[in-house]
């Protein structure tokens, strides 16, 4: 019998909320060489972690993608330290990698927010865009 | 309310983020002392990301948040000639100094077409914000929306019952270690009272301040009080309400009761934020129907809000046909109404009684005074 997946053991109880969702779509993210690499799919908790979170831990834990190209570009123009990337990775996610929950900002409205189960390579999903 | 800590900068609250990537990226803040900010992230490494944050003005704040303004241009010629330089390192050190404007280098500035959706509302009132007014004064600050139709007005007396049930349920809450009976003791009252200061459109909304405490900061002796009000606020299953109901006293739940029906009474939903100067926070919102379904609840575990006590006195008045009894003791009389359990038993006037009294607490709600009801379930005389 299948397993049910499991949240890493970081993330705070209830997380991600009952309004995330299973994932089937295309998404991109930045990623920092001509491939994807698994540095480039680092929750920012783990990065940060003496940080506190209070109640942004949830989304510390998660993934930023953008659910078009063209959300992914304008936040690499709006964002300097985007210099250090070098290009947009498209990834095709699935049930099986974790849910996702739009999470729009003033400036880009196609941001999503990507928490991926234990187990799962979120890097093998993505390929230059 | 997102904080950001930087160690040698100080607390950031965010107002706006614009750009989120793992975590805000671009975005307006304010520090607790109320300078604002334009912060961008503006590169990265393998142990480090550095930032821009640029001190700005309300209007060059306003004038970016609408568009009126691109960030490039508020990035590359800050008000005050300079932008705060802050690395922060993963392993949570940061480095801050200060940045001339002619040091910014354009690679280090978004691209001069970004610019942000001037379409939508203006930056909010921030000093509304009751996290930052406690931060900033030292005192709890609680907004309570009083919401019935949008309209921004309320009969006097409907406001008079609701605020005064409010500080009621405080009060009660503070007198967690007090009898069903007597008067909650002045020191608990004055160190849980709270003054209304200013009134805003919300669609009526009180704002509402600890006493003043010039020299302390920190939590104070509502805080812990209030933690439990907002937990008590959004207990809205069985469940956690009962879990919630074990941490207050029984005359507590009976205010909450009392409170939520005055709500009910006057067909009013409820909206509250609360900020302490311990940083703690929280809202709640209840609707009519969380209100019924609430009070419902707590009618089921009214039980609760019964104390039984044994006296030794006298039995010196019986009526059986009105069911009514009066006991003297050493200290106080007891009047009120016999249990039909034992009405058929023989009552000896002027006896010596060990008596089980039932005490049930009622509130007046116009006037908030307390009312015992004395109820006579068993008795024995000596």
């Amino acid at each position: 019998m299948q397993e049910d997946p499991k949240w890493p053991g970081y993330f705070p109880d209830g997380c991600p909320s009952e309004s995330a969702r299973p994932p089937q779509c295309t998404v991109y993210r930045f990623i920092k060489q001509n491939a994807p690499t698994p540095t480039d799919f680092v929750p920012h908790k783990i990065i940060y972690p003496r940080s506190i979170w209070g109640s942004n831990e949830c989304q510390a834990c998660g993934l930023s993608v953008y659910s078009t190209l063209e959300g992914a570009q304008k936040a690499f123009e709006a964002l300097p330290a985007t210099k250090r990337f070098v290009a947009v990775a498209r990834g095709c996610i699935t049930p099986e990698s974790g849910k996702i929950l739009e999470t729009p900002t003033r400036g880009n409205s196609s941001h999503i927010t990507w928490w991926v189960y234990e187990g799962v390579d979120p890097c093998a999903m993505f390929n230059i865009a | 309310m997102e904080t950001i800590n930087i160690p040698d900068f100080g607390t950031v609250i965010i107002l706006d983020t614009y750009y989120y990537y793992d975590c805000p990226r671009l975005f307006s803040c304010e520090s607790l002392a109320g300078q604002k900010y334009l912060s961008i992230w503006v590169d990265t490494d393998d142990d480090f990301d550095r930032w821009f944050y640029v001190p700005m003005s309300n209007a060059r704040l306003r004038a970016v948040h609408t568009g009126k303004m691109t960030p490039y241009i508020a990035l590359k010629h800050p008000e005050d000639g300079w932008v705060w330089n802050i690395i922060t390192f993963f392993d949570g050190r940061a480095s801050v100094a200060r940045l001339h404007a002619d040091e910014i280098q354009d690679d280090d500035l978004p691209s001069k077409d970004t610019i942000f959706d001037g379409n939508e509302r203006e930056l909010p009132e921030l000093e509304e914000d009751p996290m930052i007014v406690a931060q900033r004064e030292g005192r709890e600050v609680i907004d309570l929306s009083l919401i019935k139709d949008h309209k921004q007005e309320i009969a006097t007396h409907k406001l008079g019952i609701v605020l005064a049930g409010y500080q009621s349920l405080i009060w009660n809450i503070a007198y967690r270690n007090g009898g069903m009976r007597g008067r909650i003791p002045q020191q608990i009252k004055s160190n849980n009272t709270l003054n209304a200061v200013s009134l805003f459109a919300a669609s009526f909304g009180v704002r509402l301040k600890s006493l003043a405490r010039p020299a302390l900061f920190g939590e104070t002796d509502l805080t812990p009080n209030m933690e439990l009000i907002m937990a008590l606020m959004k207990s809205n299953d069985k469940d956690s309400l009962h879990t919630i109901l074990q941490k207050i006293h029984p005359r507590a739940s009976a205010r909450y009761n009392l409170f939520l029906n005055s709500l009910i009474n006057n067909d009013l939903e409820l909206n509250t934020s609360w900020g302490s100067p311990s940083e703690k926070h929280d809202s709640v919102y209840l609707t009519k129907q969380l209100i019924y379904d609430t009070i419902k609840l707590l009618n089921e575990e009214k039980d609760q809000q019964i104390e039984n006590i044994t006296i030794i006195g006298i039995l010196y008045a019986i009526n059986k046909d009105r069911k009514l009894f009066s006991i003297k003791t050493d200290k106080e009389n007891f009047s009120g109404i016999i249990s039909d359990d034992i009405l058929g038993r023989d009552f000896q006037i002027y006896s010596n009684v060990e008596a089980n009294i039932e005490i049930t607490l009622e509130v007046n709600p116009m006037t908030q005074e307390e009312h015992e009801a004395f109820k006579l379930i068993g008795i024995t005389e000596l």
